[in-house]
C-alpha cells in the first residue's frame, strides 16, 4: 500500500449520520478518485468526535484542522481548497463563541482543552470497521501482553490497584468484581457487556461501541481470562442498530484474526461473545434484570444477594460491567495501574464520560478526569449556558440522579461527592437548566419517565412512583397544600428505603434534590399558586399592563376564549375567570403590554 | 486475514501497520515531531509545489522518517512567486528555506533530519 | 453440619442454621414479621419470594436501606428490628400504597373475611389511605372461565399464582405483563382465560391472598335445582372433602367430618347423598383392568401395547397432557374420572333404578377440586346436551351453602350415604391423596394378577409429599415399575422422560395440585401453612385404615353395579359408559 500522507477523517457516529455524514464519507472518496489524489489522501469514517452540537464533524489530518456543520456541498471545496491548494476552507472552522476568533485546531478549542480521553482514545480517530486499525493503535496487545505475562489472580490485581469503578451507575470497584465472579466455583462462566443504556440524553456507551467496538472484545477477553469464562454476551439495545452492526464486523474479524474463538495466540484460552438484543427497557440497565432478560424472561430485578458473581447468567457465575468501564480495562493493562491511579480523585480514580445536554451552548459527549469541577465542564466544555441566560441547576445521573445547584459548581466530579451532594454519577447524563425551567416540573418530568420505566414488581416503585407524581402533578395545578410536601418527602424516603432495585431505590432522587434545594419554588407553587419560573399554566396569569395597552384590539381578537374586553382605543383587561392560558394574546402583543405573572 | 497464532505474530502485524496509524498520531501532538510545509505564494505555483510534496513524501518513506508534511499556501504575504519549505524541529521554531527545486529540499530535510 | 448462625432480632438472640432468611429467624425468636407476597409451602417444595410487596421490610444494622426479610439471609452477628419507628413508617406507608391502587369494595369481594391483604390492614391499623384526589387505580377487563374469575383490578403483584402457574405446574398460562403502573398478572395477549393454555388446576386461585382470583360460584344453581319439585337433585362427594370441609367450620386441620357433612347434605334437600368413593372404587376396576391388559399383552409382545399406562383421573392433569403431550394421548388410561363416572352411571344405572327421565335428575359433586368445574362441562360428557354432572361445587362452596341454610355444622349427628352408589372401600378413600390411587389400583391388580389374598394393603412405598415417587412391586415375579407424580412440573419431568425412552415404567399416577386432591384448588384456603395438607393427608390414611372393606373389587355394590348393568369390566358397556377418549388441543 501506497504511504499516505494526509487523512479525512468524517465522523460516522449516529449524531453525524443523520446529518448525512455517510454520504458526505462517500462523497469525499468519489471525488478523491476524481482528483486523482488517492495516493496523497485517504477518507476514513471514524466514531464520535463529541461535538455533536456542531455535526457532521470532519478532521483533516495531519494539520488537525476541525471542520463544523460540514455538508455535502463543502465536499469539494475542502478537496480543492485544502488538500490541493493548502488553503483551510475558514468559513466551516469552529468560532469562539465569545472572541469570535475562528479555531483550526480542535486541540485549541474549550470544548476539547479539558478533556481527556481514555475511553474514547479511539473515537474519532479509527476506522471502526477495519480492526487493523485498532490493531495498529496497540489493539489486543493487552490481552497478549495479559495471556503471555499474568495470571488471572495477577490481571484481577492490576484493575483493582488501577482503582477503576463501573461506568455504569453504581462505582462498584471493577477488580473486586471480577475477582468475585473469578472466586466462584463452576463449570461454566460468563462475562457480559451492559450496552442497555437507558438514560434519556446519555449516548456514551453507544458512541464507544460505534467508535471503537474492538476495546470492547479486547476487555472482555481480559475479563473472561481472568474470572474463568470463555463465553461473553453483550446485551444491547435493539434500537443501536449502528453500534449493533459495528459489533458485529468487529466481532467477525476478531474471529477472522483468532482473536475470538479457540486457543487464542495459541494459549489454551479460549473465548467467544455472542450478540444479545435489549428491547430498551431502563430497568434492563439493572444486572439481575439485564440477565433475566438475557434468559428470556422478564427483564426485572430480583434481590441481591445472590450476586450474579455467585450466581448469574443460566444459574452460573457471570461478571456484567458497563461498556465504558470495559473501554478502560485495555489501557490500563497497556499503561499500567499506577498511571491510572494517577489521574482523577482520592477514590475515583481514571475519567469520566458525560452526554452533556440542556440549556448548555456545547452540546456532546466529553471525557473528563474525575475531580473536574461541574463548573469546568458547564462552563469551559459546555461553553455557558445558551442564550446568555442563568444557570439553574445541572442533573446529573440521569433520571435517578439528583438536581445541583450554584453552591455545587465547585465540587470535583466523583462518584463520591455527587452522593454526597444529593445526587450520584449515574452512567454520565449531564443535563444543565436555566432560570426557565421550573423544577417543580423537572422533578415531574423525570418521575413520569420513572413511572414508565419501572419494572412494576415491588410497590414502592409501581405504586409509590404513580403517587409520587400524582402529588407533584397536583402542585404545578396549583392544587398543592403544605401538607402534601412533607407526604412526599417522607413517602420519598421510604422509597429509597424499601424499593427493590437500584432503579427504584434512587428513583426519588430528582424530587429529594430539588425539594432541598429548591424550596422555595415549591413553596410558591403551594403557598402563592405562583410558578417562579413561568412554567406551569395552570399558574400562570396573563394581565394587560394598561400603561402600555394602546387598545389596538389585536389580543382581544386572538383570545379563542372571549375572555378580552376592550374598546377601540381603549385599555383592554383579561378576564381571569374565561383566560385559558394559551398564550396567544402574549404573542399578538405588538406593544409588550400583556405580562405573566 | 490469516490467523494470529501467537502474540508475536500480532504484535508483528501492529508493526506493519503502525506506519498508516503514525501519522494519525503525530499529527496529535504535533510539537513532538518534525513538521515541514511546503508553502507556496502563487496559485501558479501549484504544480510545482505538489511535486516538492511528492517528492518529500516519498523521500521521508523511504528514509523511515517520521514527519508532519502538510502543504500550505501563504496568500498575499509575499509578493515573489516561490516555493519555500519551513521546517520545524521539536522544540525549535519554524525555520524557512526558499529552494528552486525539489533536491534542493531533500538536501535541507537531510541536513535538518540529522541535525 | 454449618455452624450456626447467631442473630439478634428484637433484642432476643437466636442461633439458626446458614441460609435461614430473617423471617424465617423471626419466627425461631417468636417474632411474626406480617408479609403479603411470601409464600412458602416448603413440606410440598413451593416457594413464592420474589421481594416484591415490602411489607415484611426490616432494619438490618448497618444496612443502607431496609431488608426484605423473607428472602435475606442471616449473616453472623445481624441485629435486626422489625418495628422500629422507621420501620413501622415504611411499612405503613408501603401498605397504604398497595390499598391505594385496590378497590375498597371489601364488603361485596368474595374474598372477604379470608383475603390477607385485608388481615393485613387491619393489624397494621391503616385508617386512611394518602392519595390525591383521584389518583389512578388500575382496572383491567374481568375474565370468567369455566372455573376461575380473574378480576385483576384486585391483583397486588405478589406473583403468587404466576410462581404457581409457571415454576411449579410449568403451565406457563398466566405471567407478569406490562410495565409500571400498569403492571399485571395476565395471560399471553392478555386473551381470555379459557383460550389460553390454563389447565384449570386452579392453583393459582389457592394461593391468591386477595379477591383478584377467585372460582366460579355455583351455588345459586344448586340453590334453584334444590327448590324446584320436578327435579330430583343427588349429591357425590369426593374423598378429599370429608378431609377438608371442618376447617370451614372451626375444626382442626385433619378433623374427618364425613358422617357430619352426609347430614348437612341431606339437610340441605338433596334426594340422595352418594359419594364419589363409590365412583373410585368403579374406576379402579376398569382401569386396574386396562392395566392388567395392557401389561399381560406387552409381555405376550403386542407391538401395539403402549406403556405406560397413566391415571386419568385429575382433570388439570388431562388438560395439561391434551395441551403438551399430543402424541401421547394413547398413553393414559381411557377411564373416566370418578366424577363422570359417577355422574355416567347415575344418569342411566341410578335414573332407570328410580324410573325418572335423565333431564329430571340433577347431579352434583362436591370437589376439592376446580377443574371439575370445568371437566363436567366437556361435550364428551354430555348426551343431548345434557350434561352427566350438572354441577360442579368446591369444599369452600359447600361450606358457603351450609352456612346460607343456617346449619349448625358443628353440632350436627353423623349419619351414612344412601344406597347404591354411597358405599366404598378405603381404596376410594386414598384417591384424595397423591399416590392413593395407584396404591388402591395395586391394590386390587395384585390379587386379580397373582390371584393371592395381600397380606398387608398398606403401601407405605407409594407414600409422601416427594414430588416424584418411584417404586417397584413385586407381583408374585412380576416386578411392577410405578411412578408417581404430583405437580404438574413434575408430571412434566415424567413425560418428558417418557417420551425420551428414559424411563421403563409400568404405571404412573398423576395428580396435578400439590399433595393430590387434598390440596386442591377448591378446598379450604390453606394460607401458605402446609402444615394443614399434612394433617389432610394423615386424615385420609385414617379413614383408609377404619374402613372394614379396602380394596375396591370387594365392594358388594360394584360388584352388583357389574352383575345388574355393566356385565365386567372393560365390556362394551361399560367401555360406553366408563371410557373416554382425549383430544388434541390447538397452541396459541
Amino acid at each position: 500500500m501506497k504511504h499516505v500522507k494526509s487523512f479525512i477523517l468524517v465522523c460516522g457516529g449516529t449524531g453525524c449520520r443523520a446529518s448525512e455524514s455517510a454520504l458526505i464519507a462517500d462523497d469525499f472518496r468519489n471525488m478523491v478518485r476524481q482528483l486523482a489524489i488517492e495516493d496523497q489522501t485517504a477518507v476514513i469514517s471514524v466514531g464520535c468526535f463529541g461535538f455533536c452540537e456542531k455535526g457532521p464533524i470532519v478532521k483533516i489530518i495531519p494539520d488537525n484542522t476541525f471542520y463544523t456543520n460540514v455538508s455535502r456541498a463543502d465536499v469539494e471545496e475542502i478537496l480543492k481548497e485544502h488538500i490541493i491548494m493548502g488553503r483551510p476552507v475558514h468559513r466551516l472552522l469552529y468560532e469562539n463563541p465569545e472572541t469570535h476568533e475562528k479555531i483550526s485546531d480542535s486541540k485549541h478549542m474549550d470544548f476539547y482543552r479539558k478533556q481527556k480521553r481514555i475511553a474514547l482514545r479511539n473515537c474519532g480517530f479509527i476506522d471502526p470497521e477495519n480492526i487493523n486499525d485498532y490493531i495498529a493503535r496497540r489493539g489486543y496487545e493487552a490481552l497478549g501482553t495479559v495471556l503471555s505475562k499474568y495470571t488471572p489472580a495477577e490481571t484481577i490485581d492490576i484493575i483493582k490497584r488501577s482503582g477503576l469503578r463501573g461506568r455504569g451507575g453504581g462505582g462498584f470497584p471493577t477488580g473486586l468484581k471480577w475477582e468475585f465472579a473469578s472466586k466462584s466455583v463452576s463449570n461454566e462462566k460468563y462475562v457480559v457487556c451492559n450496552a442497555d443504556e437507558g438514560d434519556p440524553g446519555a449516548f456514551m456507551d453507544r458512541s464507544i461501541l460505534e467508535g471503537d467496538p474492538n476495546s470492547i472484545i479486547e476487555a472482555m477477553a481480559i475479563c473472561g481470562y481472568s474470572i474463568g469464562a470463555s463465553r461473553g454476551l453483550v446485551y444491547i439495545r435493539a434500537e443501536y442498530p449502528l453500534a449493533v452492526h459495528r459489533l458485529e464486523v468487529a466481532i467477525s474479524q476478531a474471529r477472522e484474526y483468532g482473536l475470538l474463538g479457540d486457543a487464542i495466540f495459541g494459549t489454551d484460552f479460549s473465548f467467544d461473545i455472542e450478540i444479545r438484543y435489549g428491547a430498551g427497557a431502563f430497568v434492563c440497565g439493572e444486572e439481575t434484570a439485564l440477565i433475566h432478560s438475557m434468559e428470556g424472561h422478564r427483564g426485572e430485578p430480583t434481590v441481591k444477594p445472590p450476586f450474579p458473581a455467585v450466581k448469574g447468567y443460566m444459574g452460573k457465575p457471570t461478571n456484567v460491567n458497563n461498556v465504558e468501564t470495559f473501554a478502560n480495562v485495555p489501557v490500563i493493562i497497556l499503561n499500567g495501574p499506577e498511571w491510572f491511579s494517577s489521574i482523577g480523585t482520592e477514590r475515583s480514580k481514571g475519567t469520566k464520560v458525560f452526554a452533556l445536554a440542556g440549556k448548555i451552548n456545547n452540546v456532546g459527549l466529553i471525557e473528563v478526569p474525575m475531580g473536574t469541577t461541574l463548573r469546568e465542564v458547564i462552563y469551559e466544555i459546555g461553553g455557558g449556558i445558551k442564550n446568555g441566560k442563568k444557570f439553574k441547576a445541572v442533573q446529573t445521573g440521569g433520571p435517578s440522579g439528583g438536581c445541583l445547584t450554584e453552591e455545587h459548581l465547585d465540587i470535583p466530579i466523583d462518584f463520591d461527592n455527587l452522593l454526597a451532594a444529593g445526587s450520584m454519577m449515574g452512567s454520565g447524563g449531564m443535563i444543565v437548566m436555566d432560570e426557565d425551567d421550573c423544577m417543580v416540573s423537572v422533578a415531574k418530568f423525570y418521575l413520569e419517565f420513572i413511572v414508565e420505566e419501572s419494572c412494576g414488581k415491588c410497590v414502592p416503585c409501581r405504586i409509590g412512583n404513580r403517587r409520587l407524581y400524582e402529588m407533584l402533578d397536583k402542585i404545578t395545578k396549583g392544587k398543592g397544600t403544605e401538607e402534601d410536601l412533607e407526604y412526599i418527602e417522607n413517602l420519598s424516603k421510604v422509597i429509597k428505603d424499601t424499593a427493590l432495585c437500584g432503579l427504584g431505590q434512587t428513583s426519588p432522587n430528582p424530587v429529594l434534590s430539588t425539594l432541598e434545594h429548591f424550596r422555595d419554588e415549591y413553596l410558591a407553587h403551594v403557598r402563592d399558586k405562583t410558578c417562579p419560573a413561568g412554567k406551569c399554566r395552570a399558574l400562570m396569569h396573563y394581565v394587560i399592563d394598561p400603561e402600555k395597552c394602546v387598545g389596538c384590539t389585536a389580543c382581544a381578537r386572538a383570545c379563542p376564549a372571549e375572555a378580552i374586553t376592550g374598546e377601540r382605543k381603549q385599555k383592554h383587561e383579561i378576564d381571569q375567570n374565561k383566560c385559558i392560558k394559551c398564550g396567544a394574546c402574549y404573542e399578538k402583543c405588538k406593544f409588550s403590554a400583556i405580562n405573566i405573572a | 486475514m490469516r490467523k494470529l497464532k501467537s502474540f508475536e505474530e500480532l504484535l508483528t502485524l501492529q508493526k506493519s501497520l503502525a506506519g498508516d496509524m503514525r501519522i494519525r498520531e503525530m499529527s496529535n501532538s504535533p510539537d513532538d515531531h518534525i513538521q515541514v510545509r511546503v508553502t507556496f505564494t502563487s496559485e501558479e505555483k501549484i504544480a510545482e509545489a505538489a511535486g516538492i510534496y511528492r517528492e518529500i513524501s516519498e523521500f521521508a518513506e523511504t528514509g523511515n522518517m517520521d514527519i508532519i508534511l502538510t502543504r500550505y499556501f501563504r496568500d498575499g504575504e509575499n509578493n515573489e512567486k516561490t516555493v519555500s519549505i519551513e521546517v520545524k524541529h521539536p522544540g525549535n521554531e519554524w525555520k524557512c528555506y526558499n529552494i528552486e527545486s525539489a533536491d534542493e529540499a531533500l538536501r535541507i530535510l537531510e541536513k535538518g533530519g540529522a541535525a | 453440619m454449618d455452624k450456626k448462625i447467631k442473630v439478634i432480632i428484637d433484642n432476643k438472640s437466636v442461633e439458626v442454621a446458614p441460609g435461614t432468611t430473617i423471617y424465617q429467624a423471626a419466627k425461631q425468636a417468636g417474632v411474626d414479621i406480617p408479609v403479603l407476597c411470601y409464600m412458602n409451602l416448603h413440606d410440598l417444595g413451593v416457594e413464592n419470594k420474589p421481594g416484591g410487596c415490602r411489607i415484611c421490610v426490616v432494619e438490618v444494622e448497618g444496612r443502607k436501606n431496609l431488608a426484605p426479610s423473607c428472602s435475606t439471609e442471616c449473616t453472623e452477628g445481624m441485629v435486626v428490628r422489625t418495628h422500629s419507628v422507621r420501620v413501622l413508617n415504611a411499612r405503613k406507608n408501603v401498605l397504604e400504597l398497595i390499598l391505594s391502587d385496590h378497590p375498597k369494595d371489601c364488603l361485596l369481594c368474595q374474598k372477604s373475611g379470608r383475603c390477607e391483604l385485608q388481615d393485613l390492614a387491619v393489624r397494621m391499623g391503616i385508617r386512611e389511605i394518602h392519595a390525591v384526589e383521584n389518583a389512578l387505580v388500575s382496572t383491567y377487563r374481568k375474565d370468567e372461565s369455566p372455573s376461575i374469575i380473574r378480576n385483576m383490578d384486585k391483583c397486588v403483584m405478589c406473583r403468587r399464582c404466576e410462581t404457581i402457574c409457571n415454576e411449579v405446574q410449568t403451565v406457563g398460562a398466566l405471567s407478569a405483563v406490562n410495565r409500571g403502573f400498569n403492571a399485571v398478572v395476565a395471560t399471553a395477549f392478555e386473551q381470555d382465560l379459557k383460550d389460553s393454555r390454563c389447565t384449570f388446576c386452579g392453583q393459582c386461585v389457592a394461593v391468591c391472598p386477595t379477591g383478584a382470583l377467585t372460582e366460579v360460584d355455583h351455588t345459586p344453581k344448586i340453590i334453584n335445582a334444590l327448590a324446584d319439585p320436578s327435579k330430583t337433585v343427588i349429591v357425590q362427594t369426593a374423598p378429599a372433602v370429608r378431609a377438608a370441609l371442618g376447617e370451614e367450620f372451626g375444626f382442626a386441620p385433619g378433623t374427618l367430618v364425613t358422617g357430619k357433612m352426609v347430614t348437612a347434605l341431606r339437610r340441605l334437600g338433596f334426594d340422595k347423598v352418594f359419594d364419589t368413593d363409590f365412583a373410585a372404587d368403579l374406576t379402579i376396576m376398569e382401569e386396574g383392568t386396562e392395566l392388567l391388559k395392557r401389561i399381560t399383552g406387552y409381555l405376550n409382545g403386542d407391538k401395539t401395547v403402549k406403556l405406560p399406562i397413566l391415571t386419568s383421573c385429575c382433570p388439570a392433569w388431562v388438560n395439561f397432557f391434551e395441551w403438551n403431550y399430543p402424541d401421547m394421548l394413547d398413553v393414559p388410561s381411557s377411564a373416566k374420572s370418578p366424577q363422570q363416572m359417577f355422574g355416567a352411571l347415575a344418569k342411566t344405572y341410578f335414573a332407570k333404578m328410580m324410573g325418572i327421565d335423565r333431564k329430571n335428575l340433577v347431579v352434583v359433586s362436591v370437589m376439592p377440586c376446580l377443574a371439575k368445574k370445568y371437566e363436567c362441562q366437556r361435550d364428551e360428557f354430555k348426551v343431548d346436551g345434557n350434561p352427566d354432572v350438572d354441577y360442579s361445587i368446591s369444599t369452600r362452596e359447600l361450606a358457603h351453602l351450609i352456612k346460607l341454610a343456617n346449619i349448625d355444622f358443628a353440632s350436627l349427628p353423623d349419619s351414612g350415604f344412601d344406597d347404591p352408589m354411597g358405599e366404598s372401600t378405603g381404596a376410594s378413600v386414598i384417591f384424595g391423596v397423591t399416590g392413593g390411587v395407584i396404591e388402591a389400583a395395586v391394590r386390587t391388580a395384585y390379587e386379580i394378577y397373582t390371584g393371592r389374598k395381600l397380606e398387608s394393603v398398606d403401601f407405605h412405598e407409594l407414600r409422601g409429599f416427594e414430588g416424584i415417587r418411584t417404586a417397584t412391586i413385586d407381583f408374585n415375579g412380576l416386578k411392577l415399575n410405578i411412578g408417581i407424580a404430583h405437580k404438574l412440573g413434575n408430571a412434566r419431568k415424567l413425560l418428558d422422560g417418557i417420551r425420551a425412552g428414559m424411563y421403563n415404567f409400568h404405571a404412573i399416577e398423576i395428580m396435578a395440585c400439590p399433595g393430590g386432591c387434598i390440596g386442591g384448588a377448591g378446598q379450604p384456603l390453606h394460607h401458605g401453612d402446609s402444615s394443614i395438607i399434612q394433617a389432610r393427608m394423615d386424615a385420609i390414611y385414617r379413614e383408609d385404615a377404619g374402613k372394614k372393606i379396602r380394596k375396591s373389587h370387594e365392594n358388594p355394590y360394584i360388584k352388583r353395579v357389574y352383575g345388574d348393568f355393566l356385565g365386567y369390566p372393560m365390556s362394551e358397556k361399560a367401555h360406553e359408559l366408563l371410557h373416554t377418549h382425549y383430544f388434541k388441543k390447538e397452541k396459541l
